[in-house]
């Protein structure tokens, strides 16, 4: 059998999640947004992964006390994921 | 084999995996009425249906196996009633070699000896086609009798006649409607409401994007009969006879086949109408009456473009009918014309302006599903469920976990989506070489139970579903099989009935949840699967939260990277 599954491009991914960040208000829904992208975009290159951080961190200019949820993009042994859905 | 010498003798034949071996009571009381109704005895004994499993391979290549299901005639009674019941598999799932083994089997019994043979199914076979008929029509001299009675109580006798009684078809219909799930039922779950990112300009020039495409693909059948009840709710029987389809199918590649099925169940002449609509009149049309049916209505201009033919043609139309509509009253323009539709439908069109999936450049989704590349959701997809859905406590999961504080309800995601991700699974099972049938094993919770009702609803009996208890699950280390005393296994014991009955088959098992955070509810599925010694071919929840943590391959048709802890 095989296991292969076509999944969509990172850089589609990650495009999507922002587009959410934009408009989504919720802070449990952002900081699960935040992960899906970090994750997402693990695999694009230096470039693009910036872009996507610039943006998604654009999106909490309106609303300084979600920076606190912010899950950094950039890998770190100690980041941990937030225990929300 | 021997027979039980009842009365009666009953056989529900199904095709599938012989994992579901319960019949609804429901229906033994039908096949016992049946027996009172048509038998030699009038209180016939209370009996156990048998039933009588055939696997799709084997429908195929191997449909005289039916003959081992079933108790040789010598071996019944004189004046037995047997039923074979046929009308719990969709007509369409049926196939011309069972069929014609059936009759034979049916002959057999009633030829030389006073009994009842009682045939159901949900549709009488075509006369002229099908392969039922000849070893019936056969039985002229016959000492017994065959009743074929049709989904609506319709009967049709070879051999000794007999006198049906007053009022049967009428409780048979009623009786099988209890039974069956109704063709408008049928035809919501199977139609299918694609997510994605549609371009309208391929299908009518106009820049603009749909968010949803429906397909009917897979309810052809259903789809077929729905238009049959509308056009003969509008049109007499008198003036069908000498009445034309047009059909139109345009885009809606599915709607040639379920006009064409339409037309022949109304017995009327059909003529398909290709796009863009031809200048000389098809020979066909007729010149007194034709009733115009059409896939899909958008804008209405497809059909002005139709009924504008006709006029020119000089084809008199007294009724359009479209399988789905995104326009109500379906636009006929300042026409005086009775205009209905199956369904209507909303596909959330926007200008390609102002298309949130062109501005993050979302590439188009393929009109054929068959062709869309991806098998799996998209986050864009993904969110536009989860964000759209309420987020709720999680209350229920492996116990000694702590629940998530706040999570979308998946419930309610697979409500409304479930038709969708159910063709998602559908595609992904045929990647996997799962396709043709195969064994659903999940947690006997809600929001799975959920996704694996609309997996039934596409696949029909091609799904076997088996639900294992949380507590069980939750005490999956201490499991044995049941031939060791099973400890809390004895509270449902149709479930582990059905993993007994995979035991020494080559069924194809994947098991499935709503998702997996931990990977806990898979390791104790498979634990349990493992002591049965059923093998499983993946886990495949809808959304893989736990980074492919398990046993064997796992494969979420969506990643989010946020483990249960």
């Amino acid at each position: 059998m095989t296991h292969h599954v076509r999944r969509e491009h990172p850089h589609d991914a990650c495009a999507a999640i922002v587009h959410y960040l934009a408009t989504e208000t919720d802070l449990h829904k952002r900081t699960l947004l935040m992960e899906d992208l970090h994750a997402k975009s693990r695999s694009l290159e230096e470039g693009p992964r910036q872009r996507f951080s610039d943006a998604a961190l654009a999106t909490f200019a309106a609303e300084p006390e979600s920076q606190a949820a912010l899950v950094p993009m950039v890998d770190t042994p100690e980041q941990q994921p937030v225990d929300v859905w | 084999m021997t027979a039980s010498h009842g009365d009666v003798t009953s056989y529900v034949i199904r095709l599938g995996r012989a994992t579901d071996e319960s019949v609804e009571p429901a229906r033994r009381d039908l096949h016992l009425w049946l027996a009172a109704s048509l038998g030699s005895r009038p209180t016939p004994q209370a009996l156990e249906p048998r039933i009588a499993t055939l696997s799709f391979q084997d429908v195929h290549t191997q449909a005289a196996s039916i003959n081992d299901l079933i108790a040789p005639a010598e071996t019944l009674p004189e004046d037995e009633t047997v039923v074979f019941d046929l009308s719990a598999t969709s007509y369409g799932l049926l196939r011309e070699p069972l069929l014609a083994h059936v009759a034979r089997a049916a002959a057999k019994t009633a030829r030389n000896a006073p009994r009842t043979v009682v045939i159901l199914m949900t549709r009488k076979p075509n006369e002229g086609s099908s392969l039922l008929w000849d070893p019936l029509k056969a039985l002229e001299d016959a000492a017994g009798t065959i009743v074929l009675v049709d989904g609506k109580g319709a009967t049709r006798q070879f051999g000794r006649r007999l006198r049906i009684p007053d009022g049967f078809r009428e409780e048979y219909a009623q009786r099988q409607a209890g039974l069956t799930i109704p063709t408008r039922q049928r035809f919501e779950e199977k139609l299918v409401r694609r997510l994605g990112h549609f371009d309208a300009a391929p299908l009518r020039g106009a820049q603009r994007c749909g968010r949803f495409f429906y397909d009917a693909s897979k309810c052809v059948d259903e789809v077929a009969d729905l238009l049959a009840e509308n056009v003969r709710s509008v049109v007499d029987l008198e003036r069908l006879t000498n009445a034309t389809l047009i059909i139109a199918p345009g885009h809606a590649t599915w709607m040639e086949e379920a006009g064409l099925l339409c037309a022949g169940r109304l017995g009327m002449r059909s003529v398909v109408l290709p796009d863009p609509v031809p200048s000389d009149m098809p020979p066909a049309v007729s010149e007194t009456c034709n009733v115009v049916a059409l896939g899909v209505v958008n804008t209405g201009r497809s059909l002005g473009r139709v009924l504008t033919a006709l006029e020119r043609w000089g084809g008199p139309v007294v009724h359009a009918v479209a399988a789905l509509t995104a326009r109500w009253p379906v636009p006929v323009g300042d026409r005086d014309l009775s205009a209905d539709a199956l369904r209507t439908i909303a596909l959330e069109e926007v200008a390609r302006d102002d298309c949130p999936q062109c501005a993050i450049g979302r590439p188009f989704s393929h009109y054929d599903a068959a062709k869309e590349p991806l098998v799996s959701v998209t986050a864009y997809d993904f969110w536009s469920m989860a964000l759209r859905a309420p987020w709720e406590e999680e209350t229920y999961g492996p116990s000694g976990t702590p629940r998530f504080e706040r999570t979308p309800s998946l419930d309610e995601v697979f409500d409304k989506y479930g038709d969708w991700i159910a063709s998602v699974y559908d595609r992904l099972l045929d990647g996997l070489g799962l396709s043709n049938e195969v064994v659903v094993i999940s947690p006997d919770e809600p929001a799975v139970g959920q996704l694996v009702k609309r997996l039934r609803a596409r696949f029909e009996a091609r799904l076997v579903p088996i639900a294992i208890p949380r507590e069980v699950l939750d005490d999956a280390k201490a499991y044995r099989h049941c031939d060791t005393q099973p400890t809390v296994a004895e509270r449902a014991p149709g479930w582990q009935e059905q993993l007994r009955g995979l035991e020494s088959g080559t069924a194809q098992v994947v098991t499935i949840d709503e998702f997996s955070a931990s990977g806990s509810t898979q390791a104790a599925m498979a634990r349990i699967l493992e002591a049965h010694g059923i093998r499983v071919e993946a886990h495949l929840p809808f959304v893989d939260r736990a980074g492919h943590q398990g046993t064997g391959p796992v494969i979420g048709l969506y990643e989010l990277s946020s483990a249960r802890r």
